[in-house]
């Protein structure tokens, strides 16, 4: 054969194994509404950029007439690209072959691309859509996904790890996103669930539809298994896109800078916040006031919607932002938004983004509920997470600032680099009704009107510790600011934070509340 | 964009009454329900496979009542209650779902001494 024709052979061979499973497979991904594993790959990455992998890797399964299949590049696709020019290892499971299930030529064709991502120091996006372990190869899918799951944690904190689920995710399968930085669903598409709605019947007897036990709301909103929820697999593209944007390529580095921009004028952080602190008031309006452009890219945002996480940035670079909501709960820490935030902080600290905090909260949410969930231990993340982050860690306190969470929201004593408050702050054991209703208890009791004593004491109270300047007598707050000054101060605390060193004892690993 | 507003709700904390909004979560959250050792729930959904005893009978603690499959296991359900069966809601090949009532009793006062 001369080179042309064997160019022509190898040709050929690529158009039969790229097909994956086949035009009639295809035609009924495309009837759920679903893109191929190919399509997403030539979306998501830049155009012409991508370079396959693994594409005649073939099983050699032999039980249950597995040797007289073949499946095209067995269900997945494997291999690398870029992103706005910078390089990703990605892989996306073939739904279309054997149902993109997992057997072990599979599993081996994505960990050997994890294990490039992690040598190469760059990004790694999986996208799942894969009916689990194929059974026909027994113990060896299994140890397949063994094998992802020990690479997820060895990279876990030194490259990011981005999970699509863009199809069923069930099983053992959950537990490769699970372990990765951010979670991506699409309304409609993504499930993900342990046992699935036919084992919960036959075994419990409960019904449930798959999307009311693991769709892509249940996980974004009430599990918190998902971080990012989109409408349409487009739409999810777009978002990990963003967020590429924000983060930096590996632990070693630091997160692209852009030419600095200012906020829009439309927000105006004087016009935001009421000083009342029992009034609402949407805390993101207050970080789009705060960031380049307004451009806030909020992490998580219908789980636990009362703390807010995400990223912006400031001058140019990436901040991460971590918020306490007053216009959902109150802006109190609970379980959830205590797991929302440990996480989103350590995340921030393994890649060198500084993180800004707002603060504005009453305390923790009682209820037996919380106590029985752990609400201790969860707390304790919050507390763990800042105490152990290294990166700038800045605060500025809105308004409240009472108790536990005047400790937990990174307060100066663990170790904040600079904590701000504006005029408007109460930095207090409580709430002013609160403490007076204690301290002042005897006086209110045997008062001749007993009501006109709680107000005049929970006046004195407001007059005397509801403010700021306590807490700023003692060190404990670095200045207290006039608000419309809060972006070139926050600027400015970034810009000295740059050279930032600082160290925490030797060890092979802290013990986390987990 | 015309957002909806929000419908806002008086939150108290520490005396203090803050006006904000619930998450879709907090809403649905489950009421705490103290356990009542004198009502035999199911604690998990199943069949019943046998009922060992009948309304009336007297009951110690450890007397065998009933059997639950569920999880494809056979429990023996045992008493916790030393009394008389006031009420039985359930009989051989009863399916129950969780948290479903199996049976009452009439616990003996406290001072009165084991049967043996």
């Amino acid at each position: 054969m001369s080179l042309k024709q064997k160019t022509n052979d190898l040709l050929k061979r690529k158009a039969i194994a790229e097909a994956g499973g086949g035009q009639e497979a295809n035609l009924k991904q495309q009837a759920k509404g679903k893109l191929t594993a190919r399509e997403r790959i030539l979306a998501l990455l830049d155009d012409g950029s991508f370079q396959e992998y693994d594409l005649f890797v073939q099983h050699d399964a032999r039980d249950f007439n597995m040797e007289s299949k073949v499946l095209a590049g067995d269900g997945v696709i494997t291999g690398t690209g870029t992103i706005y020019g910078q390089p990703i290892c990605i892989y996306a499971q073939d739904f279309t072959v054997e149902g993109g299930s997992l057997g072990f030529a599979h599993a081996r064709k994505i960990t050997k691309i994890m294990d490039h991502s992690l040598k190469m120091r760059m990004p790694l996006i999986g996208i799942n859509d894969s009916g689990g372990a194929r059974i026909q190869e027994g113990v060896n899918s299994l140890a397949g996904y063994g094998e992802i799951f020990f690479r997820n944690t060895l990279s876990s904190g030194v490259i990011p790890q981005i999970s699509v689920i863009l199809g069923p995710c069930a099983g053992g399968a959950v537990y490769s996103p699970a372990l990765t930085d951010f979670v991506f669903v699409v309304e409609n598409i993504s499930k993900m669930f342990i046992t699935g709605p036919e084992v919960i019947k036959t075994v419990l007897g409960e019904e449930i539809s798959m999307e009311e036990l693991g769709g892509a709301k249940v996980h974004a909103e009430i599990s918190g298994n998902a971080h990012f929820y989109a409408k349409s697999e487009l739409e999810c593209f777009e978002q990990i896109k963003k967020l590429l944007t924000f983060i930096p390529w590996n632990n070693g580095q630091k997160a692209r800078s852009f030419p600095p921009k200012e906020p829009r004028l439309e927000f105006k952080i004087e016009d935001i916040v009421p000083s009342d602190p029992r009034q609402p008031y949407d805390v993101r309006d207050v970080i789009r006031a705060l960031v380049d452009d307004s451009d806030f890219f909020e992490v998580a945002e219908l789980f636990a919607p009362n703390i807010v996480i995400g990223f912006g940035r400031i001058n140019g670079g990436t901040v991460g932002f971590v918020a306490n909501q007053p216009l959902v709960l109150a802006g109190v820490l609970d379980c959830d938004s205590s797991d929302k935030a440990g996480r989103f902080i350590r995340y921030c600290d393994a890649f060198n983004i500084p993180i800004v905090t707002l603060e504005d909260m009453p305390g923790y949410l009682p209820g037996i509920d919380q106590e029985h969930m752990g609400v201790i231990r969860h707390g304790a993340k919050v507390l763990y997470a800042y105490s152990e982050a290294t990166v700038p860690k800045i605060t500025v306190i809105l308004r409240k600032a009472y108790g536990g969470g005047y400790i937990a929201m990174n307060s100066r004593h663990l170790r904040a680099d600079f904590v701000f408050a504006w005029p408007t702050a109460e930095i207090a054991v409580m709430g002013p009704e609160g403490a007076a209703n204690i301290i002042f208890r005897k006086e209110i009791q045997s008062a001749e009107n007993p009501e006109e004593m709680r107000k005049l004491k929970i006046k004195e109270y407001k007059e005397k510790f509801a403010n700021p300047y306590v807490a700023a007598s003692k060190g404990y707050i670095d200045a207290v600011i006039e608000p419309e000054r809060t972006r070139s101060i926050l600027l400015h605390a970034i810009e000295v934070s740059t050279n930032k060193t600082d160290g925490r004892p030797r060890k092979k690993h802290g013990i986390p509340p987990f | 964009m015309e957002q909806e507003k929000p419908k806002y709700k008086t939150f108290i904390l520490d005396d203090v009454k803050y006006k904000t909004t619930h998450s879709a979560k907090f809403e649905k959250r489950v009421g705490y329900e103290r356990p009542n050792p004198n009502i035999l729930k199911s604690v998990l959904p199943g069949k019943i496979l046998k009922v060992f005893i009948k309304e009336g009978d007297e009951v110690n603690r450890g007397t065998r009542l009933c059997v639950l499959e569920a999880m494809k296991t056979e429990n023996i359900i045992k008493s916790t209650v030393y009394g008389t069966v006031k009420k039985l809601y359930v009989s051989k090949n009863s399916t129950v779902k969780k948290r479903e009532i199996l049976m009452e009793f009439e616990p003996y006062p406290e001072e009165a001494g084991e049967i043996e």
